[in-house]
């Protein structure tokens, strides 16, 4: 970069921080304003905060629930950065969490910014109790948004009592907290729990988009290694799911995927995406030494490499020609 | 002042051609493996409460994040000299990203989908295939709920704990740790990976997310001229763990950072899954046990030593006025 081209980055830059200072600035403004309205209509109805929080516009808008969700959601937007550090923001926004009677458009913003503070690990570790208690609360609330989040969150970190939760709504034995699908694909991202009949279900009643999702799962199972297998070779099944099979399968028996993806690369009449993706797959990953020392595989890639009827394919074929190490 | 640089250069994901999206995502998925390549030490550095502890919520977050993307591209560039880490822009839309030829195109219920030729299809962590990630926002039009580049810029002031200082009203650089850093990640819901701390290196776009978190310091010590880490307005506790004043171990500027100094044990993690730092022909900074302070002066304008070998592709080669 020239030192003039510098230069005129940093005029550029100078002039967008005045701007948004400028903004910043206007903000705090009407901030205060917000604030001095809030305090007194709190006062009017004899409600108060503790004095020091009473004091700043930013926490008087952001706990006063008779305001419109914009400004109090605004609050968290703007100034979230500077709030972050204080004890007494954190437990504002817990309590607006766990407050159902609260704007859930609130709730669910406040519930961000949680997740949002809880990255900062040291700084958070005292209200990382509450914070749990919160989230596990969540997980009945009769707002759908926040339930789906509290649930995702937690079976994320296989929390026993939400799993617990999910199985038993799956068998029936109590209400599911979240529609039935994703229940169990929630509980499919813990490999140590018996999950495959859920996704043997899944996979038999899903949408496109959640039949790969099972599959994908599925690679987690030897048990499902032939049903795997099985999905990769059906013509009839959609290119993602197919696609999905394979990885899976690969990861549960990788000399295996390599015959079948042998097979089905060299198949002119099978799906070209298919086939592309288990060239790629055999040309980059695994033991490709092997991939390259079987001459007859090899030999039908030169042919593959020349069909312009698969064009993809045929570039994918050359690539990997052009990396065989004798060459 | 300007300086003659050959460095590589880490570009706006939004902005690859074909060929560099190609070869990064190609890279990452084979240092992936499967599940079985190095990249699960990657993954393992950023899981547990300890380990977590060593990079969150206190001021050395920046510069242990800079370290791991480092250490990362380095184990890249092993396998393809050419591949950088590229920064996904999460205060702009990103339409060029979240497809399935890069990052994945999100489906229902958060499954992410991959094209046939992206080799990201094999991605696999802790056992599981795939990445599970729920954008809640549209990925086409819209953009990370986040402050914007121009805020996070402004932020810093004088306070007790702020490391660097710009003396303007909004307080503390490294609360963007909460404010675009935080909010980028929470801005996927549901189940999604990068949305979790313990989760989020399973999502790759987690690297991407963190390059802009790294661009956004680089921008900013570039901006104020903070690359003199004794200098207060650059960072605030400039001794070690045992000095006055001090902050958590691994925190201070003169501390070495886990896991690449190899120190194991309470209030550091049981183990060191990557130790030394990786060195290159290219550069000799930062050594094999980087502190916190060494990440700091990543162009080397200060000490010539201490340059790093990479930049972001605005601005770079040209020293602070």
């Amino acid at each position: 970069m020239s030192e003039q081209a510098a230069q005129r980055l940093e005029e550029e830059l100078r002039r967008e921080l005045r701007e948004a200072q400028a903004a910043h600035s206007q903000y705090l403004s009407e901030l205060e304003a917000t604030a001095e309205a809030s305090r007194a209509a709190r006062s009017s109805r004899e409600e108060g905060l503790p004095g020091d929080l009473d004091d700043d516009p930013a926490m008087t808008v952001l706990t006063d629930t008779s305001l419109p969700d914009e400004p109090r959601i605004q609050v968290l937007h703007q100034l979230g950065p500077s709030l972050s550090r204080r004890d007494e923001f954190i437990e504002a926004l817990l309590a607006i969490v766990k407050d159902r009677s609260d704007s859930p458009a609130v709730r669910e913003a406040a519930l961000q910014a949680l997740g949002s503070a809880a990255f900062q690990v040291l700084r958070f570790r005292p209200h990382q109790p509450a914070y749990d208690d919160a989230l596990h609360d969540l997980v009945a609330d009769p707002v759908p948004a926040l339930r789906e989040a509290a649930v995702g969150i937690l079976a994320q970190q296989h929390d026993p009592v939400v799993q617990e939760t999910l199985i038993q709504g799956l068998r029936g034995e109590g209400s599911l907290p979240v529609e039935r699908e994703r229940a169990i694909l929630l509980l499919a991202e813990d490999d140590h729990l018996d999950n495959l009949p859920w996704l043997r279900e899944l996979y038999r009643s899903g949408s496109e988009s959640v039949r790969e999702q099972s599959v994908r799962f599925m690679g987690s199972y030897p048990d499902a290694r032939s049903t795997l297998e099985g999905i990769l070779r059906d013509k009839n099944e959609s290119t993602s799911v197919r696609q999905q099979s394979g990885a899976s399968l690969r990861h549960l028996a990788p000399d295996r995927f390599e015959a079948v993806a042998k097979e089905i690369s060299t198949d002119t009449t099978d799906d070209p995406e298919v086939r592309t993706a288990c060239l790629t797959a055999l040309q980059h990953l695994g033991d490709t030494a092997r991939v390259y020392a079987d001459t007859e595989f090899v030999h039908r890639m030169q042919d593959v490499s020349g069909d312009e009827s698969a064009p993809q394919v045929a570039q994918v074929a050359r690539e990997l020609l052009e990396r065989r190490p004798d060459l | 002042m300007s300086k003659p640089v050959m460095v590589r250069i880490r570009k706006n994901a939004n902005q690859l051609s074909p060929a560099e999206r190609d070869r990064f995502t190609t890279t990452l998925a084979k240092l992936n493996d499967q599940g079985a390549g190095l990249f699960k030490d990657f993954r393992e550095m950023h899981r547990q409460q300890l380990a977590l502890a060593q990079a969150h919520g206190a001021p050395g977050f920046l510069s242990w994040h800079r370290a791991y993307l480092l250490d990362l591209e380095r184990e890249l560039q092993r396998l393809d000299p050419s591949v950088t880490l590229p920064y996904w822009r999460f205060d702009q839309p990103a339409p060029n990203l979240f497809t399935a030829d890069f990052m994945g195109r999100s489906g229902a219920l958060g499954n992410v989908s991959f094209s046939g030729t992206n080799l990201l299809r094999q991605w696999q962590t802790d056992g599981a295939a795939g990445v599970t990630r729920e954008p809640g926002f549209n990925v086409q039009t819209g953009r990370a709920n986040v402050i914007n580049q121009a805020i996070t810029l402004l932020l810093g002031g004088d306070r007790p704990n702020a490391i660097f200082d710009t003396g303007t009203d909004q307080d503390g650089f490294d609360e963007m740790e909460f404010n675009p850093h935080g909010n980028a990640h929470t801005s996927f819901t549901g189940s999604s990976y990068i949305r979790s701390r313990g989760t989020a290196p399973r999502d790759p776009l987690f690297f991407l997310l963190h390059c802009n978190v790294d661009r956004l310091w680089a921008r900013w010590q570039w901006f104020h001229n903070r690359f003199d880490g004794t200098q207060p307005n650059t960072f605030f506790f400039r001794g070690s763990a045992t000095s006055t004043p001090h902050t958590d171990i691994g925190h201070n500027l003169l501390d070495t950072m886990w896991p690449w100094n190899n120190v194991t044990g309470f209030p550091r993690p049981d183990n060191a899954p990557r130790t030394p730092f990786p060195q290159v022909a290219t550069a000799t900074a930062p050594g094999p046990a980087p502190t916190v302070g060494d990440m700091i002066d990543y162009l080397g304008f200060l000490n010539a030593q201490s340059d790093m070998n990479f930049a972001y592709d605005v601005p770079f080669g040209v020293a602070p006025t």
